[in-house]
């Protein structure tokens, strides 16, 4: 994460705040909630893949690919799934991931809890 | 392929096995996991939906008190968080620490009133007998102030709270630039919305603390819309609580 962030910049995104909705303390559901993020992730990667120009940037983001699909087979056999049951990958474009993303809600506002209005009854 | 790796059958015996090479030397070094509340660390949640905090995790249980999602002064109500239990039913119930009176009262919510688990690691212990604040951060400190506390008629509580919110933008200088809202209560101040909570907040008067030589932002016992030479005073130094009186933060 640090070297995408050293790599992105500027244009990383900000550090989001997150409401898993009680997945993270329900060991079925984290299982799987946690095999739809891990093959979300393989397939997000692999969509990026042909948009990288840059080798090094490449060698990386599939270093980091193969990586997520270890841990997408992994929770697949946890959770009971087939680990690897397709010959052939399909991945996923930004707009999808998005969309699968944003459908779970689990990126929430971040709890305000600065008051920057004068406070109405002291001083 | 298959069957040199596998070594034997589909090309005979005499066929060995290929040496695969020595796997590479890790580049990081990565910890063995340990839970997040290992270094004094503290966990809390904002309030997503109203709800009943109960004596016990059960919705038959007394309720204690109602929690919203907005604190007095606008800011997200949080509560910190102290456990979790599974109801019989299935049910995930989180056992959290409650603004309300009397001090120190805890409760059970739903999880499913809470928002997405924060977590900080640092706490602030103020000594009520040496008129100290300390801060640390884990268990090394890192910030140090003498403090005022409430007069002898309007004590400070002791015990273990929590910060709420920041407040700002304060037009009279005396509470200096940021107020911390903590989670207790004042049992005798009640001109606070909602009662007396117990503020924390620097000054542009330091003479008015004790030890005012000293260089530093104060802390003040009670939060109130007294006067400016009210509640800011040193206190009668009180004897602690065992355990530190302040903990967590926003």
């Amino acid at each position: 994460m640090v070297a995408l962030k050293n790599v992105l910049g500027r244009a990383a995104v900000k550090r989001p705040s997150f409401d898993f909705k009680g997945t993270t303390e329900d060991q079925e559901k984290f299982l799987k909630t946690a095999v739809a993020f891990e093959d979300l992730g393989a397939a997000a990667y692999k969509g990026q893949a042909t948009r990288v120009d840059s080798p090094a940037l490449l060698a990386a983001a599939i270093s980091i690919h193969s990586v997520e699909a270890r841990h997408a087979a992994w929770m697949r056999y946890l959770a009971g799934f087939t680990p690897a049951g397709k010959a052939f990958d399909e991945p996923k474009r930004e707009f999808e991931v998005r969309r699968i993303v944003a459908s779970t809600h689990f990126i929430a506002a971040r709890p305000r809890t600065t008051r920057r209005r004068a406070p109405r009854y002291t001083g | 392929m298959h069957a040199a790796l596998g070594g034997s059958s589909a090309l005979g015996d005499d066929v060995q096995a290929p040496d695969l090479p020595a796997s590479p030397e890790p580049r990081l070094d990565v910890p063995d996991p340990a839970p997040l509340e290992k270094g004094g660390a503290s966990t809390w949640a904002p309030v997503r939906e109203a709800a009943f905090a109960h004596a016990r995790p059960s919705r038959k249980a007394d309720v204690v008190v109602r929690l919203d999602t907005r604190t007095p002064e606008d800011t997200a109500n949080i509560v910190l968080v102290l456990g979790r239990h599974r109801a019989a039913d299935g049910r995930l119930w989180v056992h959290v620490r409650l603004p309300v009176l009397p001090n120190d009262r805890t409760g059970w919510v739903p999880r499913a009133a809470l928002g997405g688990y924060g977590v900080v690691h640092t706490r602030l212990v103020v000594d009520l007998e040496q008129l100290v604040a300390t801060l640390l951060r884990g268990r090394r400190p890192v910030f140090r102030a003498r403090i005022g506390v409430g007069k002898p008629a309007w004590p400070t509580p002791k015990g273990r709270f929590y910060i709420r919110n920041r407040l700002t933008s304060y037009e009279s200088p005396f509470y200096g630039p940021l107020a911390f809202g903590t989670s207790a209560r004042s049992p005798t101040l009640t001109d606070w919305p909602d009662g007396g909570f117990i503020g924390i907040h620097g000054t542009n008067q330091p003479e008015l603390l004790p030890g005012a030589s000293l260089t530093a932002a104060s802390g003040c016992g009670t939060r109130t819309s007294s006067s400016s030479d009210g509640d800011c005073r040193s206190g009668r130094p009180s004897r602690f609580d065992d355990e530190p009186a302040l903990k967590g933060g926003v």
